[in-house]
């Protein structure tokens, strides 16, 4: 199996891939593992998802709408960035092509059978799909950031699917739910892994500061307000344009359509995305983050040392 | 006053004049329009988190959440009262 870059830069470098070796490598990946969604859906005969199925897909529904724009924003930002750098960081343009070119081919693509896999199960199970309005809203622009930010971001999203989707796929009642979970969380493992690929080899081609890192993993995970705990928070920012899905998430106990219906099972999901997200900065910074605490503390050691290549002797207390 | 320090730093990684920035009720929407740094609220926070850094005030200071519902004066309000804490 041809497996995925996790050493973008030492790879260009050391073994001299060319961007058109990148590019072979991420078709011979995906197609090794292309599924078919019809395939999936046909296989499952006498479906009978129960309520509690049913609000797992009205979520994950309404989720993956939202991967289009994003996926969108990456590839057109990664190749403008990679042009813009073509002569002064040839490295990171080559890293810029390959992260842009990923995104509009593969990511995209396969997260396309998500969201219609979700979409025709809501539909055979007789409820109805996202109507146009919200399908619009959820395709609203992605917004303007830098890419470093935006791969992290993106590793942090595919993190929320792989951990809620792999509880989804041991709770569902009905097999096919729990097979097309399974199948779903799985394609979503591989994505955090490319994004965390992306992130490394553009702070280790000098392109992007460890401080954009730290910013945007700080925000997902600080307490009490990051990022991941979405719609349970007690202030929610107002958004013009575009819809974060994980700020729609029911969490009325007394609604049908509630995701999660025990606070117990809500923390314990938490402190896996935490630890999920941790590794994955200590994978990309090389800093030895092991708690928020100490992420949020790196963070402020990186802005005072002027952003803190990764090469910086960024030490972290304890 | 280490206040004044606070909020001059902030105004200038925001590169938008100290005065005015502050004690105009202006919402977190309107300060993102004026700065020609700044593009989001992970900006704003990072206004916030390089004067905690700069000023050495990691340990006294909580980095503020940037919710886009407030105003810079709400947040600025908030690190005041963790100075006058702090002082105390």
């Amino acid at each position: 199996l041809v497996p995925i870059l996790n050493e973008l830069v030492e790879s260009i470098r050391r073994d001299g891939l060319s961007l058109t070796d990148i590019l072979r490598r991420q078709h011979a990946y995906h197609e090794q593992r292309r599924w078919q969604v019809s395939d999936l859906i046909v296989s499952g005969g006498g479906f009978r998802p129960s309520s509690r199925d049913i609000a797992f897909l009205w979520h994950a529904a309404r989720a993956e709408l939202t991967t289009q724009p994003a996926g969108i924003r990456l590839a057109n930002l990664g190749l403008r960035i990679a042009n813009e750098l073509s002569s002064e960081n040839p490295l990171a343009s080559v890293v810029l092509h390959a992260a842009a070119a990923w995104s509009a081919r593969y990511w995209l693509e396969e997260e396309a059978h998500h969201e219609v896999a979700f979409h025709s199960l809501l539909a055979m199970s007789g409820m109805a799909v996202p109507p146009h309005d919200e399908v619009v809203a959820h395709r609203g622009e992605f917004p303007e950031d830098n890419f470093a930010r935006i791969c992290i971001l993106q590793a942090c999203v595919e993190i929320e699917a792989v951990v809620s989707y792999g509880r989804i796929a041991q709770m569902a009642d009905d097999p096919l739910v729990r097979q097309v979970f399974l199948t779903v969380m799985r394609d979503e493992a591989q994505h955090r892994q490319y994004f965390i690929s992306f992130a490394k080899a553009l702070v280790d081609a000098g392109a992007f500061p460890v401080k954009d890192i730290l910013s945007m993993a700080y925000a997902w995970i600080r307490p009490d307000v990051g990022e991941t705990l979405g719609s349970d928070r007690a202030r929610q920012s107002r958004r013009e344009g575009f819809v974060n899905w994980w700020e729609q998430v029911v969490q009325d106990a007394d609604d049908p359509l509630v995701l999660w219906n025990s606070d117990e099972l809500k923390v314990e999901l938490t402190e896996r995305k935490r630890q999920s997200l941790l590794a994955a900065v200590r994978r990309v910074t090389g800093l030895a983050v092991h708690t928020v605490e100490q992420l949020g503390k790196a963070y402020l050691l990186s802005m005072r040392t002027g952003g803190a290549p990764r090469t910086h002797p960024c030490q972290v207390a304890s | 006053m280490l206040i004044d320090r606070f909020e001059e730093s902030v105004a200038s990684f925001l590169s938008i004049p100290a005065a005015d920035l502050y004690r105009h009720g202006l919402s977190l929407s309107q300060v993102l329009a004026m700065s020609p740094k700044a593009r989001n609220s992970l900006d704003l926070v990072e206004a916030f988190a390089a004067t905690i850094a700069n000023l050495q005030l990691d340990d006294l200071i909580e980095i503020p959440p940037v919710t886009m519902t407030g105003g810079i004066d709400e947040l600025m309000d908030a690190i005041k009262l963790q100075l006058e804490q702090t002082e105390a």
